[in-house]
């Protein structure tokens, strides 16, 4: 068992952190900068010629075959730079990956390339207003057509949608039958007639996320992705790639974010404050238990090709961690965290984090959904559904 | 990186979990727990290759896990992380089980010529009255020594004031006092190197031992929650019992990343001060809490005296209170916060 990178990985991390300092924004004091949409691109672009999209991928797509490892050290040393995710990150970490198992040779040549230079840049159509936590249960038809489908519903909690190209998309081919088997998944264009995107307002102000309407939007039949009555496994196998380094880049992301709380409270001159420095202490014995956990399951992936039970733990306690860090970032405020807004320290920055990561414990699976998978899954109790 | 155990590693750990479910099942911990009998098993130990000085931290980490597991009650620990280093360091090796007491506070060493004598009270020391010979952290006028003292030798009085009602009786203190105790130095430590390096192994191997403590709260819970069946259905179905040890899970595994964390740091030494905070902070609450969760899974059964869960939660207890004279926190927020 060792911390320390190979020697390989040190000239990789080497490189990844050269590059992202000529090429990074340099991380400045205060709130982190906010990146607009273009700037995203262009970074994302100047990324992927570098060699940095893909890394994990095939490289007769475009990718570099190299481990997992590799991976997380970018990831990694991205968040700490504090550079953006690559635009087309829930093409390149999800649905490439998905693509490259269960996609056509038609589809892989037309979409993987793309994907990696970000002209393909993708969103996911999976919760329904109706369809939450039990995502087998949507409600988006798609019919059967001449040109080969015809889609409609709505789509909700949908990231990067208001940029995205396209959408893989989970919708009810078959009305009869077990639920699990009537779902089908789709490459959707959107830019086709019929598909409507409207921003979805978090309580914080910001929209990351979005609604997608869809209203007799014509699908071809070659944009099924996997066989009809599968989209299921499909849709398994994109939400289990989010697993992989995806825990690194949250703990990763968390670091920055705890190195603010420390910044602000000395900022505030509140670091000598005992009951302070106690939470503060906690945090980071919590934070570092995440990160190494991060590593430990990383590593029993590489090992095992499985990633490891541990892995399943990471997000539950990352939102709890990252909601805790928000609160003692207004707590350290005072009476200031009634205000809000550029005239208050960092612009208000700690109380939009403060009503933001309450999103933290319900995105991406609930905090009830995922110990319920550590209950069944791990600890293999008897379900509580039946 | 590779942050997993090796495969060598692994099957290190297999091994000492095989003998000591083999040889502490439940019944017997709770036969020893109540007997309060010392029961030091010295020349096991040394035939299962425990106390060869070739284990690095990393493997002390993984058998103290299982030594917790089983709540195995020889002072292993003790022995294996801060004494025998310190016999090492003389080049001998100690003829059976020893204790240790890091109190250079409290304790002097005066040199008359070639016999040096020990002054002072040791503080709760596990095992004192339970092994031959006690290695004693003593200041000198050149700064901090390790010496050997006998436990039952002229000038020591181990003080039985706190009679057998320790929260763990396998975990057995009492304060010793020492008033021209002749002993042996086995290091001068002027710059106390030796000393940090054995208070962090021990600190280490405690908090390895505190998940496995939680580990085993854990196991006994689900078990429970699995087969113990009310309104019809299994208990463990029911999200209300669910999902607290989905957390005491996450409890273990987090807790589980710091200990290997801290050993693989002391593996490259030297240094490992915060790691080992981290390691012991995130640990003893574990045990704790995973063994509170776990008492509450059983219900009635969980609070009696016969059902033996009762003695993992006093090892865990024990643990909390004997490490927080480390303050774990308080080194955690000068390295933060300085």
């Amino acid at each position: 068992m060792r911390l320390s990178d190979s020697e390989r990985e040190r000239e990789f991390r080497a490189a990844v952190r050269e590059w992202l300092d000529a090429n990074g924004a340099p991380a400045g004091p205060g709130a982190p900068r906010v990146w607009d949409a273009a700037a995203l691109r262009e970074w994302s672009r100047a990324s992927w010629k570098a060699g940095y999209a893909g890394i994990t991928w095939p490289t007769e797509y475009g990718g570099r075959a190299l481990d997992g490892g590799y991976q997380a050290i970018h990831t990694e040393e991205c968040a700490l730079a504090e550079a953006p995710d690559h635009v087309n990150v829930i093409g390149t970490n999800m649905v490439g990956p998905t693509i490259i198992r269960y996609g056509t040779d038609r589809q892989r040549s037309a979409f993987l390339p793309r994907i990696l230079s970000g002209d393909a840049l993708f969103c996911q159509g999976f919760s329904e207003p109706e369809a939450g936590s039990d995502l087998a249960a949507v409600r988006t038809v798609a019919r059967s057509h001449a040109d080969g489908f015809v889609l409609d519903g709505e789509k909700v909690w949908s990231s990067y949608a208001h940029l995205a190209d396209h959408c893989l998309l989970l919708a009810r081919t078959e009305p009869e039958g077990p639920k699990h088997e009537a779902l089908s998944c789709f490459l959707i264009d959107m830019r086709a007639p019929g598909v409507e995107v409207r921003p979805l307002r978090q309580m914080s102000g910001d929209a990351d996320f979005s609604r997608i309407a869809l209203t007799g939007v014509v699908v071809p039949e070659d944009r099924l992705l996997g066989p009809r009555g599968g989209g299921w496994r499909v849709a398994m196998t994109t939400l289990a790639h989010e697993r992989g380094t995806f825990g690194i880049a949250l703990t990763a992301r968390l670091s920055v974010q705890f190195a603010r709380l420390v910044r602000t409270a000395i900022e505030l001159g509140k670091d000598r404050d005992p009951v302070v420095r106690k939470d503060i202490a906690d945090l980071h014995v919590q934070l570092e238990a995440l990160r190494h956990t991060g590593y430990r399951a990383l590593a029993a992936l590489e090992r095992t090709g499985e990633p490891g039970p541990e892995s399943a733990i990471l997000k539950l306690r990352w939102s709890s961690v990252n909601q805790r860090v928000a609160a003692l970032g207004c707590h350290l405020l005072g009476e200031q965290a009634q205000l809000g807004g550029p005239g208050t320290f960092w612009g208000g920055y700690w109380q939009r984090q403060r009503l933001r990561s309450r999103t933290n414990s319900i995105e991406g699976g609930t905090s009830e959904i995922l110990r319920g998978v550590v209950a069944e899954r791990v600890l293999r109790l008897p379900r509580s559904r039946t | 990186m590779d942050f997993y155990p090796t495969r060598t590693q692994a099957d290190l750990k297999a091994t000492a979990r095989r003998y000591l479910d083999d040889r502490y099942p439940l019944e017997r911990v709770a036969q020893l727990c109540q007997s309060g009998t010392p029961h030091e098993h010295w020349t096991e130990l040394a035939e299962l290759g425990w106390l060869d000085a070739e284990l690095g931290t990393v493997e002390l980490a993984l058998i103290a896990e299982e030594t917790g597991r089983t709540l195995a009650p020889a002072l292993w620990y003790a022995a294996a992380g801060a004494a025998l280093p310190c016999y090492r360091a003389a080049g001998v090796e100690p003829h059976g089980p020893v204790a240790f007491a890091g109190s250079v506070a409290t304790c002097d060493a005066r040199n008359g010529g070639e016999r040096w004598a020990l002054h002072g009270r040791l503080a709760l020391v596990p095992g004192s009255r339970s092994v031959g010979e006690i290695v004693v952290a003593a200041s000198t006028a050149d700064g901090p020594a390790l010496f050997a003292i006998s436990s039952d030798g002229p000038g020591v009085a181990v003080l039985d004031h706190y009679g057998v009602d320790s929260i763990d009786p396998l975990r057995r203190q009492a304060d010793v006092e020492l008033s021209a105790a002749p002993a042996r130095l086995l290091a001068a430590d002027p710059d106390g190197r030796l000393l940090g390096t054995v208070t962090e192994r021990t600190g280490m191997m405690l908090a390895s031992e505190g998940v496995g403590v939680a580990e085993r709260g854990l196991e006994l819970a689900v078990d429970h929650a699995t087969n113990r069946v009310q309104f019809g259905k299994p208990i463990g179905s029911y999200q209300a019992v669910a999902h607290p040890l989905a957390e005491a899970y996450a409890d273990v595994e987090l807790a589980r990343s710091l200990v290997y964390r801290a050993a693989c740091v002391l593996q490259d030494g030297p240094g490992g001060e915060a790691e080992v905070a981290a390691a012991v902070h995130a640990s003893t609450r574990c045990a704790v809490s995973v063994c509170e969760t776990a008492v509450q899974t059983f219900g009635g059964t969980g609070v009696t005296w016969e059902f033996p869960l009762h003695w993992w939660y006093r090892r865990a207890l024990w643990l909390d209170a004997h490490l927080s004279r480390t303050g774990p926190l308080d080194t955690i927020a000068d390295t933060v916060l300085g």
